[in-house]
């Protein structure tokens, strides 16, 4: 059994933490800390200036790991405005465990539920973009799992199975070549960027994270949607869905090509195991 | 700044240099450095000449693949040591038992010789700052202190060494020095410790005191091996002009000036450059690191 903490010791945290999280200041144009907000009983021999420092370590950190958790949307938000919504999600949501990567865990939701965007197109990008760079995101930070290879007897009963996605795929909709600006975003993170027109037709991604490294796959839009199809139904379900949803002319060549993707799915590890 | 010109060597007995070298498990004047992903590129090319790699515990706690297929590589061709932010050694809050049995697993693992956190809180509350926070420094909180460290080193079931903290405020409520708790808590817990050269002289400079007096004070032969970084001054605020720990250039003569008194005294110990932030490429990382070499001299 441990030591009791000394009595004085919660309230002394409770003090100085609520100091370094006070919010900074953007009334001057740039974030600044705000010592007038400090308690003044918390620091008897030190300037307020001094505890400025932890205040504005605190929140540039935290702006910090949102902007490598969410790159491509940092960017194209410009990081003033990012950082507003960064602000209102800590206060709202400050981190908890010992992980600073786990920080930005929920702001992706926070980002979709209070983004405000006059122009559509523009919020529309805004949206595919948190979900792209959270894609990534999930992908990088996924757990090492065995990769699902078909025994002879999955195999002779694959439709009646449910796939099981692997942790270290995902699959995006590029509708503006976000994916590709992305890139050019992590190669010159500190060159702005404009909000790219949107495309005459949706782009698919596979994002995998494999013993080679992160790779993106282009996908089909049918393929994609096998995928997705995958990842809800059994096999022979999610073919037959994805036959209904086409046309005479395309379902003429779906058995080949169905095989060939779930081909290539299982080589590039898209799952990990399956569910009867 | 007063500094004595000839500091005393420390005399350890050959059981207590005995019980060092096996605590350390790297050769006593190894140079190491703090691994950072962008160096990985350049490692896995060249195997560079470093004596022993020290990584952030909390960046491989997770069971991520791409963090950990790199660290096994490191881990064939070099020593690895933990060096730990989360622990959270002052808080009044309970030791996160989760974040304990990861970090032992990751230390056996990687077969850690020894594993090092800070003297500071972190988190109180339910929310985690991600900094190293000071206290005030007082008796009840040493006890507690000691007893804490003392559990994390039988959790550990290897050597736990703890770092001494750079700060930028001080408490009037403080009964004690800085170096006084830092060094009672080492000698209290029974632990190790990891002497950040450079934070003496952030602290110094911050607070006002005689680094020299903070070195007399250490025990060496309880000193797993001794950081050292850059710092920055801030060009205005304070009237004392705040020094920042930032370890985002190359140390100051100053720090390395007293490293050299710190090796007359205590050496030879293991030295680690840490770099985190416009972290400059592997070959100049490695011309910063040599110079302790001639520091030691």
């Amino acid at each position: 059994m441990s030591r009791e903490a000394p009595r004085w010791l919660a309230d002394f945290q409770a003090r100085f933490g609520n100091a370094i999280r006070t919010p900074l200041d953007r009334s001057s144009g740039t974030l600044t800390a705000t010592p007038g907000a400090y308690d003044a009983r918390l620091s008897a021999e030190t300037s307020a200036d001094r505890i400025a420092v932890y205040n504005r370590q605190y929140w540039f950190r935290l702006f910090d790991v949102l902007h490598s958790a969410f790159p491509l949307t940092a960017r194209l938000l410009g990081f003033w405005e990012f950082n507003e919504y960064a602000g209102k999600f800590f206060l709202a949501k400050p981190p908890r465990g010992w992980d600073l990567d786990d920080a930005p865990n929920g702001f992706e939701i926070f980002f979709r539920d209070t983004l405000e965007r006059e122009n559509e197109d523009e919020k529309l990008a805004l949206l595919e973009s948190i979900r792209i760079d959270a894609a990534w995101r999930s992908v990088f930070r996924a757990p090492l799992t065995p990769p699902f290879r078909p025994s002879a007897d999955d195999a002779a009963r694959l439709l009646t199975l449910q796939l099981t996605p692997s942790p270290s795929v995902a699959f995006v909709e590029d509708h503006f070549a976000l994916m590709e600006l992305r890139k050019n975003v992590l190669a010159d993170f500190d060159r702005a960027v404009a909000f790219p027109p949107r495309l005459s037709q949706a782009r698919c991604w596979a994002l995998a994270c494999t013993e080679q490294g992160t790779l993106q796959m282009s996908l089909k839009p049918r393929e994609m949607q096998l995928f997705a199809l995958l990842r809800e139904f059994p096999v022979g379900e999610a073919l037959a869905r994805l036959e209904h949803a086409c046309s005479a002319e395309e379902r003429a060549e779906l058995p080949e090509r169905t095989r060939q993707w779930l081909a290539r799915s299982v080589e590039q590890n898209f799952w990990s195991g399956v569910q009867t | 700044m007063p500094h004595s010109s000839t500091p005393a060597r420390s005399s350890a007995s050959p059981e207590q240099t005995e019980r060092l070298t096996r605590a350390r498990g790297i050769p006593a004047d190894a140079l190491g450095l703090g691994l950072r992903a962008s160096h990985y590129p350049y490692i896995f090319e060249h195997t560079p000449d470093v004596g022993y790699f020290e990584i952030i515990s909390e960046n491989f706690l997770g069971s991520a693949l791409a963090p950990r297929q790199k660290l096994e590589r490191i881990r064939k061709n070099y020593p690895v040591v933990l060096h730990g932010v989360g622990l959270n050694l002052l808080s009044h809050a309970p030791l996160d038992e989760k974040y304990l049995d990861a970090l032992c697993r990751l230390a056996d693992e990687v077969d850690a010789p020894f594993v090092t956190d800070h003297l500071c809180w972190t988190g109180a509350h339910g929310v985690s700052h991600h900094d190293l926070l000071p206290t005030p420094y007082t008796q009840d909180l040493l006890e507690f202190a000691a007893d804490r460290a003392r559990v994390v080193q039988k959790r550990l079931g290897r050597p736990f060494g703890i770092e001494n903290l750079s700060s930028y405020v001080s408490f009037e409520s403080s009964t004690m020095s800085e170096h006084e708790f830092y060094a009672a808590v080492v000698r209290e817990s029974g632990c190790w410790s990891l002497l950040d050269v450079n934070n003496i002289y952030v602290s110094s400079q911050n607070h006002v005191f005689d680094p020299d007096a903070y070195l007399a004070s250490v025990d060496f032969s309880r000193v797993l091996h001794v950081h050292i970084a850059g710092h920055t001054r801030e060009p205005s605020g304070t009237p004392n002009g705040t020094i920042i720990d930032t370890h985002d250039q190359h140390v100051a003569d100053a720090v390395w000036a007293l490293y050299a008194r710190a090796w007359k005294i205590g050496g030879p110990f293991p030295t680690l450059l840490e770099w985190d932030a416009k972290i400059p490429t592997m070959p100049e990382l490695l011309t910063e690191l040599a110079k302790a070499k001639e520091a030691r001299t």
